[in-house]
Formats: structure tokens, sequence, C-alpha cells
């Protein structure tokens, strides 16, 4: 089975710090893959990297068997690697329902000039859009501005505009983070959608409960270096991580 | 509804009134507020991507100048040369684009203002195409379909045509898909480029798209003073082309329109306190941007948003 995604030997230093150091890894289609690591491990930066937001010192990041290196944010967007951002990242004056039609735009016109595909997008854009509100539950806020939303449904909002660009894998930095317990679990209800959906998921969470509930396999990253890589029960069990997170063992277990 | 409305009137208005007021001199500034709404119009759509283009000026004596030497020198009719000038200033803008439109904020600012200025030199020191500051006299009446334009009436009717396509262009490419796109583009880039979108390409676009109509409208304006010199381009006409911006209102194209309407007059009526002229003018500038800050187009929005509410 060819891997999904693929990095090998990946690089990133900003000056003498090796903000991810040398991280090879290799996830499988339909997986469910996890990052975790104390803050400052790199889980940011190692997304930053997949995703053409910076480059690689060293290294290479291959998506179904092409490499990325070299492509730019929107290009590695448009390969089908889509990915949400820690802060939550909307359009804070449009509204709900324009926040996920601006994303299925920002992906099909994603270059001047088609004056006619803008018009037929410009329809097709709103019946996506309501589709993925329902799939998020967000359909009751559709006509409220996004910046009144409460965070929870900001942050999913977030995940709903990446869908809207219809990607292959989805890269979700810390989608946990300030939600509700109610919230959470309904976030890895979702998770499940999308897979029946044939959306493959990478998630960087710090909630590490929810990571071992949900992933297939977890890569651990600490310092900028891949301590361990495996599926939930190994790496709860593995003295270097229990180790990285510095007597965190109540936390992982 | 009121924008509407106010549309229908301003067009009845821009439209009738040469008929009813027949005076040379007035139709003159009826013409040069025509071309100026257009070159200001150009700005809007750059200032609206965010991207404050310091080179509108130098854009349209870029399109002065290619239409009269088209037409003096290759001895090619108005009708070939007027969307010439367009199209080339276009293609200036395309190649630089990419160049310039990397870096935002002062940078681009400053880039542009560079260009604007190095093509400003061109036309001073290239003395034997373009006249150096002695400028190039006599260039032709424009002339369509056989007929020349000699009247300052039919260059009014010409250019007010240039400023409507203008502001309709203006108006649609902001409009539906394309206006999500860089209104989202504005708003968030990150954002807009992590979902796949190729910013520099957009913006490329409506550089060119700027450009175009600048030159078109340095074309017409060629053709009408049958005059040009580098100083008609300088930087104070750039200055000129931001505050009819600044105070008609910069977040709708209808702000440069108003803009152009009150102040291309506005030094023809503090002619006689023509000590005074540059100070008034100031004065006017700072009171309107200081109770004004969003333009008279924004001032209208407000005053309709204020009649909503109980």
């Amino acid at each position: 089975m060819t891997a999904l995604l693929e990095t090998s030997g990946l690089t990133k230093r900003f000056g003498g710090l090796k903000a991810v150091d040398d991280v090879s890894f290799s996830m499988a289609e339909g997986e469910l893959f996890g990052i975790i690591g104390p803050n400052g491990a790199g889980k940011t930066t190692l997304f930053n990297l997949v995703t053409g937001t910076l480059r690689p010192t060293f290294g290479e990041v291959r998506f179904r068997g092409n490499a990325l290196t070299g492509l730019k944010a929107d290009a590695v967007a448009r390969k089908g690697i889509v990915r949400t951002f820690q802060a939550t990242t909307v359009f804070r004056e449009a509204t709900v329902l324009d926040n996920v039609r601006r994303a299925h735009l920002l992906r099909t016109l994603h270059q001047p000039g088609r004056l006619l595909a803008s018009l037929i997008e410009w329809k097709a854009s709103e019946a996506e859009a309501r589709e993925i509100l329902d799939l998020l539950e967000l359909d009751r806020f559709a006509t409220q501005k996004a910046r009144e939303l409460p965070y929870g449904s900001q942050k999913l909002l977030g995940i709903g505009m990446a869908l809207a660009t219809r990607p292959r894998l989805l890269l979700l930095d810390e989608p946990a983070a300030g939600l509700n317990p109610n919230e959470t679990r309904a976030l890895a209800g979702l998770f499940a959608r999308l897979r029946g959906r044939g959306v493959d998921i990478v998630l960087v969470e710090h909630d590490v409960r929810l990571v071992m509930s949900v992933c297939d396999r977890i890569l651990v990253l600490n310092y900028g270096q891949a301590i361990a890589l495996g599926i939930p029960e190994v790496i709860r069990n593995d003295p270097q991580v229990i180790e990285a997170y510095l007597g965190g063992a109540d936390e992982i277990a | 509804m009121l924008r509407k409305a106010l549309l229908v009137l301003f067009a009845a208005l821009a439209f009738g009134w040469p008929l009813v007021i027949e005076n040379r001199y007035v139709t003159h500034i009826g013409v040069l507020i025509d071309i100026s709404a257009t070159v200001s119009l150009s700005l809007n759509m750059m200032l609206r991507i965010g991207q404050l283009s310091a080179a509108q000026a130098a854009f349209m004596g870029l399109g002065a100048y290619t239409s009269t030497l088209l037409v003096m020198r290759l001895g090619l009719p108005f009708l070939i040369a007027f969307p010439a000038a367009g199209l080339l200033v276009a293609a200036i803008a395309a190649v630089m684009g990419p160049i310039f439109l990397r870096v935002k904020g002062v940078y681009f600012v400053l880039l542009t203002f560079a260009l604007g200025e190095g093509i400003g030199l061109v036309f001073q020191e290239w003395v034997s195409l373009f006249g150096g500051n002695n400028g190039i006299h006599g260039i032709p009446k424009a002339s369509l379909f056989g007929m020349t334009m000699l009247t300052p009436r039919s260059y009014y009717y010409f250019a007010l045509a240039l400023a409507g396509v203008t502001y309709l262009v203006a108006v649609g490419v902001f409009r539906s898909a394309r206006g999500a796109v860089l209104d989202s583009l504005n708003e968030n880039e990150e954002l807009s480029q992590s979902l796949g979108v190729n910013a520099l390409s957009y913006r490329v676009c409506v550089f060119a798209i700027s450009g175009f109509f600048a030159g078109l409208a340095g074309s017409v304006y060629a053709h009408y003073t049958g005059f040009l010199s580098p100083e008609a381009f300088a930087f104070s006409t750039m200055v000129d082309m931001l505050a009819i911006n600044v105070i008609g209102g910069i977040s709708s194209p209808l702000g440069p329109l108003l803009g152009a309407i009150l102040l291309v007059p506005l030094p023809e009526l503090l002619r006689d306190v023509k000590q005074y002229q540059m100070l008034t003018y100031g004065l006017l500038l700072m009171a309107a941007v200081l109770f004004l800050p969003s333009g008279i187009a924004g001032g209208l929005r407000s005053l309709r948003q204020w009649q909503r509410s109980p």
C-alpha cells in the first residue's frame, strides 16, 4: 500500500535551534494519525513544513508518492492537503455561510480569469456550503457573523472551511483546545464521519486523552525529534514518552 | 435602494447638464472630472486589494504618450491607439506585478513610486521621442469612425463613457464570486492561501486591469488637450488622485466618482482667493479627513444606517 503522507529526514532550523530534527514517518491511507508532544516540541512547525508554509532546511515531504518540496502553501492545498490553525481563523466579519462559501471559491477559483467558471462556482458554492454546515451542525448559525459564534463553533467552522476545498487529507492543529467536554466528544464523532467521506486526518493535539481514543497511530515529538511512533497502547507505555512528559504519566494514562 | 437611485440621478445629471449649460469652460472642467474619475477609479481598485499604487499617474502618462506617438509617428488611427494605450500599460503592470506585488504596505508604495518616477524620468530625458520637458505639441484630435471630436462636449461624452465603463468594471471585479475571493485575500491572506488561492495572480490581475484604465484615461487626455508634458503626470497628480479617493471614500467605487466631482472643480472655484488657493485647498482636505474619515461614500452609508436604526 502506498503511503498517503510521508516525510523523510525532515529538518527545520531556526538559527541554532532545530525546531524539527530529522523527522521521518509514514501515514497510510485510511489512518487517523496523531502527533503529540510537550509545548515547543515542534508539532506546529512540522505542520508548517508539510503545508508549505515553511521551507524545510533538509528533508522531503511526499504526498501519495509525489514530492511536495518547494510548493507554496496554496499549491499544497490544491494537491489536497488542507490545514486548520491553532488560533481560530475565520473571516470574522463575514457570515458563517459566507465563510464556507468563500473557502469553496478560494479553492475552485484559485486563479483569476475564468469568467464562466466564476458564475457557475458562485451558484455551486452556496449548495456546497449549506451541505457542510449541515454536516457540522452549524446550519442554525448560517446567517450570523463568524465573530458572533461561540469559540467552539468557530473552531468547527474552521474545519468546515477546510472541508469546502474537498481535501484528501486534513491537518488539524489543536482542534480541541478550548472546547468543553461535550464539544470534544462531538469532535470525535465528526472525525468518524469525515473518514466515512474519505477524508483522512492528521491530528495535532494537547488533549492526550482525545488523541489516545481516536487515533490509529501516534507520533511523539520532543525537542523537535521523533521519540516514539506506534499504536496508542505502545505509546502509553513507552518510557521515553513518559519521561518527556516529566511525570506526566497520569496525564497519558 | 438609495445607492441605485443616486446612481440613476448621477447618470442623468452627468448626461444632461452639458445640453443645458453651453459653456466651454464648464464643459472643460467636466472633461477633467471624467478623466480624473477614471484614474481615481483605477487607483481605487488597487486600494481595495490593500495596495496603494503610487504609479497610477505615471500609468496615465504612459497611456497618453503611447497613444500620441502611435498616432503622430506611426499614423495609426485613434481607434487603434486608444485601446493600445490601455493594453500597453496593462502589459507593463502584468510584467512588473509579479515582482512588485510580493511586497505589501509601504514597500509596495515605494516600489510603485520609484516606477512612476522612473517613467517620468524617461519622458523628460528621452527628448527625441517624448519631447523632454517641452513636451509634445499639436497632438491631433481624436476621431472615431470618420468623425473628428473637436468640441469639449464630444470629449466630455467620450470620457464620461470611459468613466462609466471603468465604474462598472470596478464594481464587477469586486462582486459575487471574484469579490468574495478578493475580500478574503484582503481580510486574511494566510487563511485564504491555506485554502488554495493563488494570491499573487489575483493581485497581478487587478493591477493590470487598473493599469489598463489609467492608460485609456491618458489617451483621452492627450488627444483632448493636444499637448503633453511630463509634469502633468508627476507625483502631485498622484496625490490628487489619492485625495479624490480618500475624500470620496475608498471602500466603494462610488467614492472616487463623488471625490472627483467635488475636488476637480475646487481649485477653479478658489481662483478668486488666488494667494490662499493652496491653503484653502489644504484646509478643506484636512477638514474632510477629520470629519468624514471614511469619505463621502462612507458618510452616506452611516447616514443610511442611522436612519434605519430607530
